[in-house]
């Protein structure tokens, strides 16, 4: 008895990481370091400051859209729209400083945006008990045709795929400033992944989220507002959403119309890499990150040996079907084991 | 404990979402026709009915997953795959066409095999599966295509698609026959209503020696063949293969099953009903093009309407959502 | 006893309606604070309609309840949990994938000062209230989905409790437990009781009844009948004798004759059974028409056993003779193709599809027998199924009915959950068709059942066949005895 309470006492962090390495979290994170370390001996560009900064300007978007993706499968839903909400709001703050709007303001509205079509989607799901993958799909068609539209207001005609308007500097400052070498996207995402990770471990509002996701018509009798909790939920996510376009905007100063594709699927890999399931009541704040930073490093490893783009959702694709085929074997031998099956 | 008298026609309350898609399609359809000039002709229903008959093969085996309670979000890729690899057979390696044909079906058979046993066997959620399938061949068609370039393929691919009886294409006939056929075994004879029973509830169907698991994997593997079958058609008509192809047809299938009465936990669904979702959305979209809508608030439109309608579902059967 | 904790919960004037139905009928009776109120009724009766009321999930057209002088009105069940009334379900509200502990306080009564988790003392609470529950093998920080059925059950026990309840509700609760954990609960109950805590358990069971409430409210038919004392002049006999309105003169499963079925061949064997972590060397005989009974205790592996012969559970040795031919391929497929047929105890679970019509239910078996060329003959259907509905006396407003809207006990399936009236006359057809030569494995926990229809019992102990009994050797003692002979397990469900 004293020694779990010892363990308890002694840090959250060594509780997450032993939690990483008997989850099934385990293989993605091994998986990364081989390829750190083979990146590291057969290329002499891995560790130099270009490919650095280029992966964590990849890495911290996604990482903070899966970190909201990660919240909404452990309440038993997803979002689909989540791609389109970050072009929107990137698109609608290119256009805003069109209309030589300050940055601050600018920044808000895209905030504004992405909170208010993730309210949507949490009205949707939330309120009016509509199926997510079908909703979600509504929404961001509806996200990006109305991106579309913002886009080609005075473009019309022409087959630009961005917005050729020259950025303020202090909002390009924003995707492209530092902190400590890092930059501040990154740290973004690494104060978001203790949030989230504080939020899921030990916060009561997490483990509602948990509860939800694992069995919603008990957490319903508990008397947890499951309807508010999918909403909120929903809203913060369309928020990060916005955060990561406009950072990725701010980064590479341009509104570019292709930006966020993708993202839907990549986030729910990821998620899932980090052990969440479409069933609800798993997931992982840490786990889902690793699960960004193999997709990304792959996508460097096959960049560095210039092997062509598409194999890279060839491996993304195997390495899925094997982590969550282990996965399913792991808990389907221990049932066995118990006689239950 | 009393005897009461029976009630006993077998005729029974019709269900309200049978109602829904047949009330919405025709509505629709007649909509269209009154307020516009351009709808009624037979030149543009015959193209909505021959890209209708296209699209179909892929949303079969896709329809009687859902029935049984899983999903394919492969059926986009594998779409996409099928034509490819078709053209690969026949352009790079010069191969007689029926033959590749065979081939290429045979190759989907066993992706549609890999879905199912993997869902079976591991106990595995198919939606998760199918997207990781989705993503593996997705990277495998852009390969593919690449590697095509952009030739044209050999004129016996071409010419599949063209084939005419009666002077209308052999593929809407082919449409509506099987989809006769299908809805009739599904709604009368014993192996198709056991899908019905797996979907209600798995356990109970084991029980009563229905073969679930052999069954959840021919129906995986028939949603591959169908799939590829219908990219191939589809490849045939554009007569070359684009990468693109199929992209975003399993959000369309999806759309299509719910709109068409299926529901994502199984044991719901026809095939009638789920071809009369694709056609729904395809007039949608026809509709919006006869007014002229710009392309992209035709996506908002889009989205827009699809909630709408899943919402009318989902309020009238809100037992079953 | 009487004064200040009289009328803590009122039930004043309930009547409720569904259609044409009168589901309850101006019920009014009254619950003493601190005490266990049993309400008893044959499937029917309205108690769980009443349940429903009183939990908030249907509203009265009539009538109202007082909680503690204070009329109340319930509108959701989340209202009747804020009013202080926990229930424990028959299909349980857990959650699988949580640990036991999180189980127990899903509203996580155990926060810091910041508003965080206190896992530690989450953890130790749990832990304290597991021990108090005589469940110290088990550890909380284990996810619920490694639990039985049993300690499942009783840790949603404990989550209501961990609630702070005016008042409990059990419905039904010993419907999954094997006899010591009856035992528990009810000793469990007990001691809740005598802290205060007052308590309705519903239920059909009356030897539990009479072991531990106070009192017991009767309905019948939707209507209030009687609330009697629980002193020692109550009987079995005289709750049998509200509930049901007439008088069965004899006891509730008449002797058996003995039926000699010396002469009739084996129709079914099975040979040395056994599987990993499971069952070891299980061999037995059938003959036709006879009716074996099998009983264990809570993992004797009754249960896997009758899992692994109907093929829904893999075996790792053995083999089953069917008309002395070795089956080859043990699957429900070919069970039913040899016209072996498999009734489960758990109906929602793997018994029926709630949603499709009863015709389709009583279809699914036969699907074979009445297609002709795959196709379904329905007219076959409908007339297939009006016989059985007639022989059965089955009472359903129409054939299109699902089963969901049916009470429990309307359909032929085995015994859980089902009330006396409808017990007896399942027994009976048991018993006739027994007499027209089919065979029945009758796997069961209830001791009197057991003995009133079986003409044989293998009693199954840790996983193998502790005894045989026959005849007249068959009696409760012998059988427990053999259950239970050389271990702790407490001796439980006597009278």
């Amino acid at each position: 008895m004293n020694t779990s309470t010892q363990r308890h006492r002694i840090s959250p962090v060594i509780g997450a990481a032993k939690g990483l390495l008997t989850k099934n979290s385990a293989i993605p994170l091994l998986i990364c370091i081989i390829m750190v370390l083979t990146m590291s001996f057969t290329s002499k560009v891995f560790w130099s400051l270009d490919n650095m900064d280029s992966l964590q300007t990849s890495i911290a978007p996604i990482a903070i859209v899966s970190l909201g993706m990660v919240l909404l499968l452990i309440c038993g839903v997803f979002d689909l729209s989540v791609g389109a909400i970050m072009v929107l709001s990137g698109i609608v703050c290119a256009k805003l400083f069109e209309f030589k709007f300050q940055t601050p303001v600018v920044i808000a509205v895209g905030l504004l945006v992405g909170l208010a079509v993730g309210l949507l989607n949490g009205t949707l799901v939330g309120i009016l008990k509509i199926n997510p993958l079908i909703a979600t799909i509504g929404t961001m068609n509806m996200a990006q045709g109305i991106a579309m539209i913002v886009f080609a207001a005075s473009h019309k005609g022409q087959a630009e795929y961005q917005i050729a308007i020259s950025l303020p500097q202090d909002f390009i400052h924003v995707g492209t400033g530092r902190f400590l070498g890092l930059y501040y996207m990154f740290w973004v995402m690494l104060i978001l992944l203790v949030l989230v990770f504080f939020l899921l471990r030990h916060s009561p509002t997490g483990r509602k989220m948990f509860l939800t996701g694992d069995n919603p018509e008990a957490a319903r009798m508990m008397g947890f507002n499951t309807p508010r909790i999918t909403l909120l939920t929903y809203g913060f996510v369309g928020l990060l959403c916005a955060v990561a376009g406009i950072l990725s905007v701010a980064r590479f100063e341009q509104a570019n119309r292709y930006l966020g594709e993708g993202v839907n699927i990549t986030a729910i890999i990821s998620c899932i890499l980090g052990g969440a399931s479409f069933a609800g009541g798993r997931g992982s704040a840490v786990g889902t990150v690793i699960g960004v930073l193999l997709m990304t490093l792959i996508t460097n490893l096959f960049n560095l040996l210039e092997i062509p783009s598409s194999w890279q959702s060839v491996v993304v694709g195997a390495i899925l079907i094997a982590v969550i085929s282990i996965d399913g074997y792991l808990i389907l031998k221990k049932q066995r084991e118990l006689g239950k099956i | 404990m009393k005897t009461k008298p029976m009630a006993t026609s077998l005729r029974g309350k019709v269900n309200f979402s049978t109602f829904t898609i047949i009330f919405l399609t025709v509505g629709l359809f007649v909509a269209l026709s009154l307020f516009t000039e351009t709808f009624f002709s037979y030149s543009n229903i015959y193209s909505l009915v021959f890209g209708l008959s296209i699209q179909f093969f892929a949303m079969i085996g896709f329809t009687y997953l859902m029935i049984m309670g899983e999903i394919d979000l492969s059926v986009g890729a594998v779409y996409g795959f099928g034509g490819a690899l078709l053209g690969i057979f026949v352009i790079t390696f010069q191969m007689p066409f029926f033959p590749a044909l065979i081939l290429t079906l045979v190759v989907a058979a066993l992706i549609g095999f890999i879905n199912g046993y993997l869902v079976v066997r591991f106990r595995l959620i198919s939606m998760m599966v199918t997207i990781g399938m989705m993503s593996i061949l997705k990277g495998l068609t852009s390969i593919l295509t690449g590697s095509l370039g952009a030739q044209v393929f050999p004129s016996v691919y071409r010419a599949l698609i063209k084939y005419k009886l009666f002077d209308i294409h052999w593929s809407i006939i082919a449409f509506l026959l099987i989809l006769v056929i299908l809805e009739v075994l599904l709604k009368w004879t014993a192996p198709f209503r056991r899908m019905y029973y797996i979907g209600h509830n798995i356990n109970t169907a084991r029980v009563y020696g229905i073969k679930v698991e052999r069954m959840k994997i021919v129906a995986f593997m028939t949603s591959a063949v169908t799939a590829a079958f219908g990219g191939i058609l589809a490849t045939s008509r554009i007569t070359h293969a684009y990468p693109t192809t199929g992209l975003g047809l399993e959000f369309t299938v999806v759309t299509a099953a719910v709109l068409g009465g299926a529901s994502l936990f199984g044991g719901r669904g026809s095939m009638l009903r789920s071809a009369l979702g694709l056609a729904f959305l395809a007039l949608v979209l026809n509709g919006m093009i006869i007014f002229r809508i710009d392309p992209y608030f035709q996506q908002v439109l889009l989205g827009a309407i699809l909630i709408a309608a899943v919402f009318v579902d989902t309020r009238l059967n809100r037992v079953r959502a | 006893m009487a004064g200040s904790t009289e009328g803590f919960l009122k039930i004043k004037g309930i009547s409720k309606r569904f259609g044409a139905v009168k589901a309850l009928d101006d019920v009014s009776f009254q619950v003493r604070k601190g005490e266990i109120h049993a309400i008893l009724g044959e499937n029917g009766a309205g108690k769980s309609t009443l349940v429903k009321i009183i939990m908030g999930e249907n509203s009265p057209d009539l009538g109202e309840i007082e909680l503690e002088g204070v009329t109340i009105k319930i509108f959701s069940p989340l209202h009747a949990r804020s009013c202080g009334i926990q229930m424990v379900h028959q299909e349980l509200a857990l959650f699988e994938n949580m640990t036991v502990a999180e189980n127990i306080f899903p509203w996580v009564q155990f926060r810091t000062r910041l508003n965080t988790v206190k896992w530690k003392k989450l953890n130790e609470e749990a832990r304290k209230r597991l021990v108090s529950f005589g469940l110290e093998s088990l550890d909380p920080k284990q996810p619920l989905r490694d639990l039985t059925f049993g300690a499942q059950q009783m840790t949603e026990i404990l989550r209501c409790l961990s609630a702070e309840p005016k008042i409990l509700l059990l419905d039904e609760p010993t419907s999954g437990l094997n006899d010591e954990e009856v035992t528990r609960l009810m000793s469990t109950l007990k001691k809740l009781r005598d802290n205060g805590e007052t308590i309705l358990y519903i239920s059909h069971k009356l030897k539990e009844i009479l072991d531990i409430a106070d009192r017991v409210t009767i309905m019948r038919d939707g209507r209030y009948i009687v609330t009697l004392d629980n002193d020692e002049k109550l009987t079995e006999h005289m709750l049998i004798d509200s509930m049901v309105g007439r008088d069965l003169s004899s006891s509730l499963y008449s002797h058996k004759t003995i039926r000699s079925l010396g002469g009739n061949e084996t129709l079914f064997e099975a040979r040395h059974l056994a599987k990993k972590n499971g069952i070891r060397d299980i061999s037995f005989q059938v003959r036709r028409g006879e009716i074996l009974g099998l009983y264990g205790l809570e993992g004797s592996g009754t249960d896997s056993l009758s899992r692994v012969i109907f093929g829904l559970e893999e075996r790792s040795g053995g083999e089953i003779l069917f008309k002395g031919k070795r089956m080859d391929d043990i699957s429900p497929e070919a069970m039913i193709a040899n016209k072996i047929m498999y009734l489960n105890n758990n109906r929602k679970l793997a018994g029926l599809l709630l949603d499709m019509p009863t015709t389709e239910n009583i279809a699914m078996p036969i699907l074979r027998d009445i297609s002709r060329f795959s196709f379904i003959g329905y007219k076959k259907l409908q007339d297939i199924s009006e016989t059985y509905v007639r022989k059965f006396s089955i009472t359903i407003p129409s054939l299109r009915t699902k089963p969901r809207n049916l009470s429990g006990g309307n359909l032929d399936e085995p015994t859980r959950g089902i009330d006396v009236g409808a017990k007896a006359e399942i027994h009976k057809l048991l018993l006739s068709i027994a007499e027209q030569g089919v065979s029945i494995i009758a796997f069961t926990s209830e001791l009197p059942e057991l003995m009133g229809l079986s003409d044989r019992v293998l009693v199954m102990k840790k996983m193998e066949i502790a005894g045989e009994l026959t005849g007249e050797g068959i009696t409760e003692s012998a059988i427990m005895t053999l259950a239970a002979k050389g271990d702790d397990h407490p001796i439980g469900g006597t009278a």
